[in-house]
C-alpha cells in the first residue's frame, strides 16, 4: 500500500447500508470493523490492521483466516453468519446473545443478560407511549395509567373504520411500530449525543499540544463528531415531527412500514459506531491518549453521501477524505504486550455499548 | 572526584540490626505485622533499613498499603535510588536515606499540595499507577522548583551524609522531578518515535547546565523508562568534551547495565499484578538490551547477557505458570461454584502469563519450551470440572488462542 496520503485510496461508502453496522469485536486488530449483508452473504469491512489507510472487505466466514480473533469474536462472527438483515438493532441483539453465553467474561455476561431482560419492558413502554399518543390525539388528553387499557381499546375501535383494519391487525401494527421505536443499543440516542458532546469538548482541550498524525487524528474525530451531531439534531427534528402525529405515523406505517421504519431509524444508523469510539477515549488514561486517538481515527464512522440527503446538511467529502488520509498516516502501536490490555479494555467497552 | 563509601546512617543501630536478622527468617504473618506497624510511623527513616532485606518477600505478599507521600514524590526517581552502602559521591544516584529529609522538606514547603497528595495516596479504588499519576501531576514540578533553590534542611543530619552533598542531590532530584510529568506524558504508545526522540533530546539538553550528577540522574531515568528511544543511548555513548557529563554518562550506562543484570537473579513470580509489574520491567530491560546489542562496542556483553536473561526469564515463566495458573486451578478441585472474583483473578493471571511469554519470546530460543508449557497448562484447565466449559474456554483462549478454546465448546 502506498504511503503518500492520497485521498482517493480511501473507502467511501455511498449509503448507510453500504457503510454497514459497527461490530463490537474485542480483538484489537479488528477495531472499527463493520458488517453488512451483500449478495454473497455477510461481509466484514475491516480498517487496515496496520493502522494505515484502506480497508479489507471480506466474507464474514473468512475471519479465522484473517487474524487470531478472540473466542468472543469467533462466536460473534458465527452468530452473524447467515443474517438476512443487518441493522444497529440486529447487531445489538446478536452481540448480547454472544455475551450472554459468557464469551466476553462473566461481567459482560451479566450485563448482556440484564440488557436482554430490559428489552421486553422497554418495548412495553414504547407501546404504552404510542397508545397514549393516539389517545391524546383523539381525546385531547392522555389517559390515566389505570384507565389506559380501556381507553386504548376504545380508540382502536374508533380507528377500525379509518384504516379499514380489524382491531387485532391494528394491535399487531402498533406492536411492530413500537419495535422500531425501541432503542436497540444500551446507549440510547440522546445519551450518545451527550457522550459525543463531551468527546468534542475533551478533544478541543487535548488537541492544543498535539502535532503530526495525532493532531490530524484529533481534527478528524472532532470534525466528524461535530458534523454527526449537527446532522443528528436535524434528523431528530424530522423524526420528532413524525412521532408527534401518532395517527399519521400509524397511517404511514400501514401504507409502507419499510419507509417509516427507515425514517425512524435514521438517527440510530447515523450514530452507529460512535459509542465504541467515545468509550475508547473514556477508557484511556491521560498518558495514553495519542495511542487512543490513532485507534479512534480508524474507528470514526465515515459519513456516506446519503447522510447529506437525510439531514439536508452539505458536507465536503473531499476535505474529509484528505483529513482521513492525513490522520491515518501514523504508525500502528497495537502490538505485542499491549494486545492483552486492549482485549481486556474492549471487553469493558462491551459492558457499556452492547 | 573522591569515591568513598558513606557512613552507615545512625538509624541502623545494633538493636535494629538484630531485629533485621530475625525478620529475615520470620513467618509471613510476622512480616506483615511489622509492616503494618512501620506504615503507622510518622517518620519511617528508622524502618527503611529494616525493610530492605524483605523487599522480595513483600513483592510476593503484596499487602494492601497506602501510598505514602514519600513514595509518590520519589516515584520518578526509582531508577536512581540505591541502598546506602551502594552510594558513591559524585555518582548520579540517590541513596535511600536521603528520601525522608527531602520529602519532609517538600512537605513543609508545600503543605496544601502535600495534604492533597496524602488524600490521593489513601484512595483505595485506584491502582498504584493511577495514584502516582494523579499525585505527580500536582506535586512533581512544584517540588522541583523548591529543591532547585532550597538550603540544606535541618533533617539532613539524619542521613549521615555531609551537608555538602545536599546541593548536588537536590539539583539532581529537581532535574528529574522537573521533567517527570513530561516524561510521564511521553509514555504514550501513540507518540511517533521521531517526536519522542526530539522531546528527550530537548530535556537532556535543558538539564546539561545543571552539571554532571543531575544530568546523569535524568539520563539514567530516561534510559530505563524509554529503552526503545534512540536519544538516551546516543546521549550515553556520544563523545563529549565536558568531563563531568562524560563521567555521568558512563555511570548512567553502568547503572543501566546493572539494572538489566538484576533481572537475571532468582525470579519471584508472585500474583498476577506482581507478574505484570515484573513483565513491564522486563519489557524495558529487554528493549534496552536489544538497543545495546545494536551498538558494536556493547554487542558482546549484550549477547552474553541476553543468554542469561533468557534462562532467568524462562525460569520465571515456568514458575509463573505454576503459581499464577496451575496452583489456583488445582485448588478449585471439588469446588461447587467458582466465584466471579476468582475467575477474574484467573483471567488476570492468564493475561499476565501471556504478556510474560511475549517478552520471553523477544529474547529468542524459548518458543518450543513455552509452547509445551502452555499446552500443559491448557490441558490442566480443560480438565478442571469445577469451572464451567465457557470459563475454561476463556482461559484457554487467553493462553493458547481461540482455536484451542473452541475445541472445548460444542459447535454452533
Amino acid at each position: 500500500m502506498n504511503d503518500s496520503p492520497r485521498a482517493d485510496q480511501l473507502w467511501q461508502p455511498a449509503s448507510f447500508q453500504e457503510r454497514g453496522v459497527a461490530v463490537p469485536f474485542t480483538t484489537p486488530a479488528l477495531a472499527g470493523t463493520r458488517a453488512r449483508v451483500a449478495a454473497r452473504g455477510v461481509e466484514l469491512i475491516v480498517p487496515h490492521p496496520a493502522g494505515t489507510r484502506g480497508v479489507y472487505i471480506m466474507a464474514n466466514a473468512e475471519l479465522p483466516h484473517f487474524c487470531a480473533a478472540t473466542l468472543h469474536d469467533s462466536k460473534l462472527a458465527d452468530q452473524l453468519e447467515g443474517a438476512a438483515v443487518m441493522s444497529p438493532a440486529t447487531m445489538a441483539h446478536a452481540a448480547r446473545a454472544v455475551a450472554a453465553h459468557g464469551y466476553a467474561g462473566r461481567i459482560a455476561r451479566v450485563a448482556a443478560e440484564a440488557a436482554r431482560a430490559a428489552e421486553q419492558p422497554m418495548r412495553q413502554t414504547c407501546i404504552a407511549q404510542l397508545l397514549q399518543a393516539l389517545i391524546r390525539q383523539r381525546r385531547g388528553a392522555a389517559a390515566p395509567l389505570n384507565d389506559l387499557n380501556r381507553q386504548a381499546k376504545a380508540v382502536l375501535l374508533e380507528l377500525v373504520p379509518v384504516f379499514h383494519r380489524p382491531v387485532a391487525t391494528l394491535t399487531a401494527d402498533i406492536d411492530a411500530l413500537a419495535q422500531c421505536l425501541t432503542p436497540g443499543a444500551a446507549v440510547d440516542d440522546p445519551a450518545l449525543l451527550g457522550m459525543l458532546g463531551g468527546l468534542i469538548t475533551d478533544l478541543h482541550e487535548a488537541s492544543g499540544g498535539l502535532r503530526g498524525a495525532s493532531a490530524h487524528a484529533a481534527r478528524l474525530v472532532i470534525t466528524m463528531a461535530e458534523l454527526t451531531v449537527a446532522m443528528a439534531r436535524r434528523i431528530a427534528q424530522s423524526t420528532e415531527a413524525l412521532r408527534a402525529d401518532a395517527i399519521g405515523l400509524l397511517a404511514g406505517w400501514i401504507a409502507n412500514h419499510g419507509r417509516v421504519a427507515g425514517l425512524l431509524q435514521r438517527q440510530e444508523w447515523l450514530l452507529n459506531g460512535w459509542a465504541q469510539t467515545c468509550l475508547v477515549w473514556q477508557e484511556t488514561g491521560i498518558a495514553a491518549r495519542r495511542g487512543a486517538l490513532s485507534e479512534m481515527a480508524l474507528m470514526v464512522p465515515i459519513l456516506p453521501r446519503e447522510a447529506a440527503a437525510w439531514s439536508g446538511i452539505d458536507m465536503d467529502q473531499m476535505a474529509h477524505r484528505q483529513l482521513r488520509a492525513l490522520a491515518l498516516g501514523g504508525k500502528d502501536w497495537r502490538s505485542g504486550d499491549a494486545l492483552m490490555d486492549l482485549v481486556a479494555r474492549n471487553e469493558r467497552i462491551l459492558l457499556h455499548a452492547a | 572526584m573522591s569515591l568513598s563509601p558513606p557512613k552507615l546512617p545512625p538509624v541502623m543501630g545494633p538493636d535494629m540490626r538484630t531485629m533485621r536478622r530475625e525478620l529475615v527468617g520470620a513467618s509471613d504473618e510476622r512480616v506483615l505485622e511489622v509492616l503494618r506497624f512501620v506504615d503507622t510511623l510518622p517518620d519511617r527513616a528508622a524502618a527503611d533499613g529494616l525493610l530492605a532485606p524483605l523487599r522480595n518477600r513483600l513483592r510476593v505478599l503484596r499487602p494492601p498499603r497506602p501510598l505514602r507521600f514519600e513514595r509518590l514524590l520519589m516515584a520518578p526517581l526509582n531508577p536512581v535510588l540505591v541502598e546506602p552502602a551502594a552510594w558513591r559521591l559524585g555518582a548520579p544516584t540517590l541513596p535511600r536515606q536521603a528520601i525522608t529529609p527531602i520529602a519532609a522538606h517538600i512537605r513543609e514547603a508545600l503543605p496544601y499540595i502535600a495534604a492533597e497528595v496524602d488524600r490521593i495516596g489513601a484512595r483505595k479504588d485506584e491502582s498504584d499507577t493511577d495514584r502516582e499519576s494523579a499525585a505527580g501531576r500536582i506535586l512533581w514540578s512544584d517540588a522541583a522548583a523548591i529543591l532547585r533553590v532550597s538550603n540544606v534542611p535541618a533533617e539532613w543530619s539524619t542521613t549521615g551524609l555531609p551537608a555538602s552533598t545536599y546541593r548536588g542531590m537536590a539539583t539532581g532530584c529537581a532535574a528529574v522531578l522537573g521533567a517527570a510529568w513530561r516524561l510521564h506524558m511521553l509514555g504514550d504508545p501513540g507518540l511517533p518515535s521521531a517526536e519522542l526522540n526530539d522531546y528527550l533530546n530537548a530535556l537532556l539538553a535543558e538539564c546539561e547546565p545543571d552539571g554532571g550528577v543531575p544530568w546523569g540522574m535524568l539520563l539514567t531515568v530516561i534510559l530505563q523508562c524509554f529503552p526503545q528511544a534512540e536519544a538516551p543511548l546516543h546521549a550515553a555513548t556520544a563523545q563529549r568534551a565536558n568531563r563531568d557529563i562524560r563521567a555521568a554518562a558512563e555511570m548512567a550506562l553502568a547503572t543501566s547495565w546493572a539494572w538489566i543484570e538484576a533481572a537475571t537473579a532468582d525470579p519471584v513470580a508472585g500474583d498476577a499484578e506482581n507478574l505484570t509489574d515484573i513483565t513491564t520491567q522486563l519489557h524495558h530491560r529487554i528493549g534496552l538490551l536489544m538497543h545495546l546489542a545494536d551498538d558494536a562496542s556493547h554487542r558482546k556483553r549484550a549477547i552474553s547477557l541476553q543468554a542469561e536473561l533468557r534462562q532467568a526469564s524462562t525460569r520465571l515463566f515456568i514458575m509463573a505458570v505454576d503459581s499464577v495458573m496451575l496452583a489456583p486451578v488445582a485448588l478449585l478441585a471439588g469446588t461447587d461454584a467458582v466465584g466471579d472474583a476468582t475467575m477474574h483473578d484467573l483471567e488476570a493471571g492468564a493475561r499476565a502469563i501471556r504478556r510474560l511469554d511475549f517478552e520471553c519470546r523477544r529474547l529468542g530460543g524459548c518458543g518450543p519450551a513455552h509452547d509445551s508449557r502452555l499446552n500443559d497448562a491448557g490441558a490442566h484447565i480443560a480438565a478442571c470440572n469445577a469451572l464451567p466449559p465457557v470459563d475454561r474456554a476463556r482461559l484457554i483462549d487467553i493462553l493458547l488462542g481461540a482455536r484451542a478454546a473452541l475445541k472445548l465448546l460444542p459447535a454452533a
